[in-house]
């Protein structure tokens, strides 16, 4: 690792931190990921393994964040540092490129502080474009992501560059769908089928949080900020309407349904009120409740709401 | 907890290696999984890919010359599938398991003189890094050695193993399997049952003990085993990129070695028990009698070793049979 100069730590990863440093020999700036190898029960954490993998899979998209490489090092304690067969602490770096800031900062910098102001349209439509263009990488390599979030999308902010990071807890899919773990995603942006109990879920699952961060970027709030499950559950009923077998097949019959009141639909337009037309139909393919009825990925690159943007670009 | 005194393994292990294991990135991707609304894109996809996902080219050849330890191999797969069954893990996890073993025993060497724990200790390594990529839950490391293994390893000694494995992958570990296809190849049959998939899937786990369907793309051997479990009913073409002679001579092989008949057999020596053992003389067997298995991939072997007589190929005696 003496071929990066750490400058300073930037965050906290989902299994360590996470620093600025900037490779010596060329001067570029990279994120060094720091994965303790805790010597515990279960070896490499199966968070970095899924990271790591999937990311050699995926991090050939430019709106995936770039693995640079991986180094391991045998660090030896300072305590040990005198022994003549000192005990070596094995540390996992994860190379990636570096970028400047995240979508939540960035959001939070238009919603706070001096100088508050929506995001401009066009930059949210450019946004929303490239996260749909990584979702669906990711989704055509058979991958969800599993844990999208404004905090997981990197930004460059110079270039208008959106990318895909933490793949931690992504994981491979096949068909037919397998029984995955029920505790995943951040409350906020997780989807209803996940937190009715459902292990079988798919690709929808990254859908719903794409419409969550969606509607974010043009509220700069949080458009469900459930600080429970159940919570989180009765914000999206109060918005959408308590789901039916009528527009959910299945729904009552999955693990973690109960009897809830019946609230009515509202109006998803006066929720996002500076979005037009079809930012709203998308917004509301993105946010079926049935996950079989959501727009894939691939499809919402080819919806009206993008007919304005120069797909040149990207 | 107990470990054996024998092998630490330190940050050099003794392996010798074939390559640079530092390096990471790679041009070669893993291919769209089968996926509704491409399946077709998604196949050739996979098809692109499957040859970067299997052992070096030279493998096999050095599996038949014993310059691999092919008892030991063996007797690690059978561990493997042992462990997967107690556990019910996917058939993808132990499928992963062993291609993980033979492409890290493809690029590296293990200790000849290790008294076997160099090879318990990959086996063991191999198998959690498969459950962690596929299962929801895994069995803590000291839980997964089970069956009275010679040699008990300390979760930071098998962490280790893990890291060198996976660096001599250079972390590669969403392999293309046989698993990957077969969905969409029995759709290319005029009908089909769970019990047929079942029956494929039980086939192909039963070709990791035979080191002759190392020769076979995941492609090949998945074609092959829906062939073999689909009572008769073939189609007229799996994908049109694949080769219908490999498909066939794969087929031959499954029956000579993995069934006694095709499919009639299957149900009783397969499904019935969870980890059958292999007959003396499977373990490198000549392939097929009208084709030699020339390796599938595009960087197959030379000509000449190509076009080496089935009857030059080794067969197993007795003390290559896996000790029980």
């Amino acid at each position: 690792m003496e071929k990066y100069e750490k400058l300073e730590k930037v965050g906290e990863g989902t299994y360590g931190k996470v620093y600025k440093a900037r490779e010596k020999a060329s001067g570029s700036l990279v994120a060094l990921k720091k994965t303790r190898l805790e010597m515990d029960e279960e070896g490499v954490p199966p968070t970095a393994l899924r990271e790591v993998s999937l990311l050699q899979l995926l991090s050939q998209s430019i709106y995936i964040v770039r693995l640079l490489s991986v180094e391991h090092v045998d660090k030896v304690p300072k305590s040990q540092k005198s022994s003549s067969n000192p005990l070596t602490k094995p540390i996992l770096y994860l190379v990636f490129e570096y970028l400047d800031t995240d979508l939540k900062k960035f959001i939070d910098s238009h919603r706070k502080g001096p100088n508050p102001r929506p995001l401009p349209p066009p930059l949210i439509q450019s946004f929303l474009f490239q996260l749909c263009k990584g979702v669906a990488h990711c989704h055509s390599h058979g991958v969800l992501h599993r844990d999208l979030k404004p905090q997981n999308l990197l930004l460059d902010q110079h270039k208008g560059i959106l990318k895909i990071a933490d793949l931690g807890l992504g994981r491979a899919f096949t068909v037919p769908l397998k029984s995955y773990t029920h505790e995943i995603v951040t409350l906020w942006y997780r989807a209803p089928e996940v937190l009715l109990g459902s292990t079988h879920y798919s690709t929808g699952v990254d859908i719903w949080s794409v419409g969550c961060i969606f509607a974010e970027m043009v509220r700069r709030q949080a458009l469900f900020p459930g600080d429970s499950e159940f919570q989180q559950l009765i914000h999206i009923f109060k918005m959408l309407g308590t789901p039916t077998e009528e527009n959910w097949p299945g729904v009552t019959s999955l693990r973690d349904w109960h009897v809830y009141p019946r609230w009515e639909p509202q109006s998803l337009a006066k929720n996002v009120p500076s979005l037009g037309p079809d930012g709203v139909d998308l917004l509301s393919k993105m946010l079926k409740y049935n996950p079989s009825e959501r727009i894939s990925a691939k499809a919402a690159l080819d919806h009206p709401y993008f007919d304005s943007l120069d797909k040149s670009q990207f | 907890m107990p470990s054996s005194s024998t092998m630490p393994l330190s940050p050099d292990p003794p392996f010798l290696c074939t390559e640079d294991a530092s390096e990471v990135t790679s041009d070669h991707h893993h291919p769209p999984s089968p996926f509704p609304d491409s399946d077709e894109a998604a196949i050739a996809g996979l098809l692109d890919a499957e040859t970067h996902h299997m052992p070096e080219k030279d493998y096999l050849r050095r599996c038949r010359d014993r310059s691999v330890d092919v008892t030991a191999r063996l007797d690690a797969v059978n561990w493997i599938l042992k462990v997967h069954a107690f556990y019910e893990f996917s058939p993808v996890t132990a499928f992963l398991s062993v291609n993980y073993l033979d492409r890290f025993l493809s690029r590296c060497s293990l200790p000849q003189e290790s008294g076997g724990w160099a090879f318990q200790l990959l086996s063991v390594a191999c198998l959690s890094l498969a459950a962690k990529m596929e299962e929801s839950h895994v069995p803590f490391l000291l839980d997964l050695q089970l069956f009275q293994p010679k040699f008990v390893f300390e979760p930071k000694t098998v962490q280790r193993m893990e890291l060198w494995v996976m660096s001599n992958l250079k972390w590669r570990l969403r392999s293309v399997t046989p698993f990957d296809y077969l969905h969409y190849f029995f759709t290319k049959l005029p009908s089909s049952s769970s019990q047929s998939i079942t029956t494929a899937s039980n086939l192909i786990l039963s070709t990791t003990r035979v080191i002759n369907f190392l020769g076979f793309a995941p492609s090949t051997v998945a074609a092959a085993a829906v062939q073999c479990s689909a009572n008769g009913q073939l189609p007229l073409s799996f994908h049109d990129r694949l080769n219908s002679e490999m498909v066939r001579c794969c087929h031959q092989l499954m029956e000579e070695y993995v069934v006694d008949t095709c499919p009639a057999s299957i149900k009783v020596r397969i499904t019935e028990a969870a980890a059958p053992s292999s007959p003396v003389g499977v373990l490198d067997a000549a392939t097929c009698g009208s084709c030699d298995t020339p390796s599938e991939r595009n960087f197959a072997g030379s000509a000449e070793e190509q076009a080496e007589p089935p009857n030059k190929r080794l067969r197993s005696s007795a003390s290559d049979a896996p000790r029980r």
